[in-house]
């Protein structure tokens, strides 16, 4: 996978603090720069509290970022206001977790699928006819979908509609926030499996964000690890598996069980000490520190730099990579 | 084919006996009042000075007053004026709270925290007191009443609404309106609003009753609609005047009184758990 | 080794307003002493219900227990009433479930509610009981356990809250304990350290357990026995390398297969279509048929019977061999 090319999106030094009641902040996003290239799909793979749908939600501008830039497709989008701000948006799309609260529950499937391209462009509404009709066999789904409401579809289903309206303006950027966390087991595999076709058919960039490490390792080229709101690696997907260089990243792939008995009977797991630190407070130093099985007194003062190797493929942030298996 | 929440929330309504029976009710009395006048054919003011007080008779289906009026007329030219005040008002009440309680609910921060502030001393006032002042003051104008009325209620609608904008406003396929690059106005109208229409509905239905029965209250206190216009707030203070030489006069608007409030109130309820997108996959 | 928990045909409808939910119809297993069964299922599957329904958790009506047999060391759970039933819940049979902030009262200390099954069920003094409960939390590895008593349940991470549920669960030393999805709302390097304890406390107590969860992984981990339930009912039984290894049933190995694992790298997906089923609607015949990739005429028209593909390994379906 060489990167000659310039990244489709470009995230650098992003934070996402809020405000906390008594004094300080949460930092959720606590200085993030990350590079999405095009057509590729980047993973973005950590646990609760570490930010991951915040940085989300800032990519689209849901929610503000609080400092930091950010472009995508070439331009400044943080200084993008009003109607123009309106209409980079086609750009860059979502997918979000929960099917149900996602989908306007008083819309059809083709109002919803028809407003955004009202709202973008000037159409006669054969065209917007027509193209509702090919995205909804793009995701899988019939002509007897259109005139149906959410609540008669069955989770599935719904999250190809939510797939569908994002797709419907063409964007160049697909942002999926967990997709298939609130699926059962047995339909998350249509669903990624519809994901992975879409971005290989139209060439789509996606960032896809996910708590699970064996979703992310099916659908991602590349993989970016986070925790308590700053990246600790980023490497290609084999790399990543074959050697990961972080402690975090080494105890994560550690703690994923495999459905695999035996192998589960005879793997030696890395057991993470302690408890995963509040975001309101994170601890001074390596965030990670806390909890790190190789923490030396360094790691209690200053915070490790997201570094790239000499192969410019590899990134990670830790003071004791290299010295260690 | 399409099954929307609505066509849902008929159905589910429609299996609702008591909401039925209430529903029912109202129409039935909605066309007697207000489609078959020549039914009050003996008119409510003419009066009939040889025969006060008469029992109900064949001629005077529910006999006669103290200045020989059809008590029968009476009850039905006070029920128009009974539940066109109380419609009326309820939604004066209905629009003024919902432009509110969206505003504030989308506006959010400060704004919204100033405008419910506002609702809160409001609140605090003690409304019926100051109709009655406004009356006394500016004397007995039947659009006085009305907006008097409306205002009582609104406040209620809009913390009902902000409450709903609140919630709404966080969920997904809000932040996916917005997203998508559409318009702020469009995403109030036809995301928020819809949404909203529910509890605002219900809570129209159970608006009404209290209207109502607020003027019949001030009526009765004489505040109300003037003489010789009647509302069944009127009529019961006279029929409690003479409660013990005709007790009819007494009897049939406080039951008409009565069933319309039960009958909104069953109906309000039905609303209110028909339109639960909650039970829509029980 | 006379099974500890025995589950004969139970069956148990919800009566609902829509219509009559199966949610379990009719289910046959065993749980021997200091033995891990895992029921894996998808929603709908029936395997918290199928738990937490004999012992009278679950509010009845609209709950109807309509058939079968709960023998717990060979007395039947479904003849008793609610006293009865009682003096065994949060004693012999303990449970613990997937949300610990909810199963925590916030308003009391950890400490008051951790001496209550003590003081009830033990008839222990609050000071004795107190000091129990403190070496509970030593032992499920909270580091100031005098401190944990004191406080209050918004001043733990996730994680400790769950433990500080398996202490609750353990103070009364039962015999069976029953998780439902106990790690499924932890982070996954949390859950590996949850599993570990509980495994540890499991070999020390010989104590039983049911885990209920939908995560293939972690059943392949921690248990010895295996059902895979769907739709209400059961699919298969075996023992954990039975049914990863050896599964003659079309959902469990569909259902392996669809599942992304860590250790593999897969082009594509093999996928299940469709969804799982409306349990009003079921039908008697095999749940599954419409998903299934070697539909047979019978299966729609009715429920196989039991059959068996090895010691101990059961299974539930009219075709012959799968390839």
């Amino acid at each position: 996978m060489s990167k000659p090319q310039s990244p489709i999106l470009s995230a650098q030094d992003l934070t996402v603090y809020y405000p906390l009641r008594s004094k300080g902040f949460l930092r959720a996003v606590d200085g993030i720069s990350l590079n999405l290239y095009p057509g590729e799909v980047l993973g973005l793979v950590g646990e609760s509290g570490c930010g991951k749908s915040s940085l989300g939600r800032a990519l689209m501008r849901l929610h503000e970022p609080t400092s930091g830039t950010l472009s995508v497709l070439g331009t400044d989008f943080l200084s993008l206001k009003g109607s123009k701000l309106r209409e980079f948006r086609r750009n860059i799309q979502m997918v979000f977790q929960d099917p149900y609260a996602s989908l306007n529950p008083r819309m059809t499937v083709s109002d919803a699928l028809s407003e955004p391209l009202r709202a973008h462009f000037r159409l006669t509404n054969q065209e917007i006819t027509k193209k509702v009709a090919k995205t909804l066999e793009q995701v899988g789904l019939t002509e007897q979908a259109r005139y149906k409401y959410p609540h008669e579809f069955s989770g599935g289903q719904r999250q190809r509609i939510a797939i569908a309206r994002a797709l419907v303006l063409d964007p160049k950027v697909l942002i999926a926030d967990e997709p298939v966390s609130s699926l059962d087991v047995s339909v998350q595999a249509q669903v990624l499996n519809l994901l992975k076709e879409i971005q290989k058919n139209t060439g789509l960039s996606m960032l896809f964000i996910s708590h699970n490490l064996s979703v992310v390792k099916y659908i991602s080229d590349r993989i970016a690890v986070m925790y308590l709101g700053k990246i600790v690696e980023t490497a290609n997907r084999d790399e990543l598996f074959e050697k990961p260089q972080h402690p975090y990243t080494q105890a994560l792939i550690s703690a994923v069980p495999i459905p695999d008995p035996k192998l589960e009977r005879e793997r030696k797991r890395i057991m993470l000490t302690g408890e995963l630190p509040s975001a309101e407070s994170p601890p001074k130093g390596c965030a990670f520190h806390t909890r790190c099985p190789w923490v030396v007194p360094r790691c209690l003062e200053e915070r490790p730099k997201l570094k790239e190797d000499s192969s410019g493929k590899r990134a990670v942030a830790c003071f004791e990579v290299g010295k260690r298996p | 084919m399409s099954n929307s929440l609505w066509t849902d929330a008929l159905h589910r309504l429609k299996k609702n006996k008591l909401a039925l029976l209430g529903a029912s009710f109202l129409i039935l009395e909605l066309m007697i009042f207000f489609l078959i006048p020549v039914l009050a054919r003996l008119g409510y003011e003419a009066q009939d000075l040889e025969l006060t007080f008469a029992a109900p008779s064949p001629v005077h289906w529910f006999g006669t007053d103290s200045l020989g009026r059809d008590l029968f007329s009476r009850v039905i030219f006070g029920g128009r004026i009974s539940l066109t005040v109380g419609l009326l008002a309820s939604l004066v009440s209905a629009l003024v709270g919902v432009v509110y309680g969206s505003l504030s609910g989308f506006l959010g921060g400060k704004i919204d925290n100033s405008m419910m502030r506002i609702v809160d001393v409001l609140y605090a006032l003690p409304f019926i007191f100051l109709v009655i002042i406004l009356m006394v003051y500016f004397g007995r104008n039947f659009i006085l009443l009305f907006v008097a009325l409306g205002l009582t209620q609104w406040l209620t609608m809009a913390r009902i609404v902000r409450g709903q904008v609140l919630s709404l406003r966080h969920k997904e396929f809000i932040e996916a309106a917005n997203s998508l690059g559409l318009r702020q106005r469009d995403i109030v109208l036809k995301h928020l609003i819809p949404n909203t229409l529910g509890p605002v509905i219900v809570y129209l239905t159970l608006t009404v009753p209290s209207v109502i029965l607020e003027e019949a209250f001030l009526s009765y206190l004489g505040l109300g609609i003037q003489a010789p216009l009647a509302s069944w707030g009127t009529l019961i203070k006279e029929g409690v005047d003479v409660m013990d030489l005709a007790p009819w006069t007494l009897f049939f608007p406080a039951f008409f009184l009565s069933a319309t409030l039960f009958s909104l109130n069953f109906l309000g309820d039905g609303l209110r758990d028909a339109l639960d997108p909650k039970g829509a996959r029980d | 080794m006379n099974p500890l928990l025995s589950i004969q045909d139970y069956k148990a409808h919800f009566y609902t307003r829509r219509g009559i939910v199966k949610a379990v119809n009719g289910i046959t297993y065993d749980v021997h002493p200091g033995q891990t069964l895992a029921i894996v299922g998808e929603s709908g599957s029936g395997k918290s219900v199928s738990q937490l329904s004999y012992l009278g958790l679950l509010p009845s009506p609209p709950l109807k227990i309509t058939g079968g047999q709960v023998l717990f060391e060979g007395n039947d759970l479904l003849k008793m009433g609610e006293d009865q039933l009682r003096k065994i819940r949060g004693d012999k049979i303990s449970m613990i479930f997937q949300e610990p902030m909810t199963s925590l009262n916030p308003y009391l200390k950890i400490g008051s509610q951790m001496i209550e099954p003590l003081v009830i069920h033990r008839k222990k003094s609050k000071k004795e009981a107190w000091k129990l409960a403190t070496q509970a939390l030593e032992r499920v590895g909270l580091s100031r356990p005098d401190q944990a008593m004191e406080s209050y349940p918004h001043e733990f991470s996730g994680g400790m809250r769950q433990r500080v549920m398996i202490a609750m669960a353990l103070t009364t030393e039962p015999k069976l304990l029953i998780a439902d999805e106990p790690t499924t709302a932890l982070d996954v390097t949390v859950q590996a350290q949850i599993l570990e304890l509980l495994k540890s406390i499991q070999k020390e107590n010989e104590m039983a357990m049911i885990l209920i969860t939908h995560d293939l992984g972690v059943v392949a981990g921690a248990a010895d026995e295996v059902v895979v339930m769907y739709a209400g009912r059961v699919f298969e039984t075996g023992s954990v390398d039975d049914i990863f290894y050896r599964s003659q049933h079309p959902y469990t190995r569909a259902l392996l297969r669809s599942t992304p694992r860590l250790d593999q790298l897969e082009k594509e997906l093999p996928v299940i279509p469709g969804s799982p089923p409306d349990l009003i609607a079921v039908t008697e015949g095999c749940p599954f048929y419409d998903r299934c990739s070697y539909q047979k005429e019978i299966c729609k028209a009715e429920f196989p019977r039991e059959s068996s593909s090895g010691a101990n390994h059961k299974r539930f379906c009219h075709v012959e061999k799968i390839s």
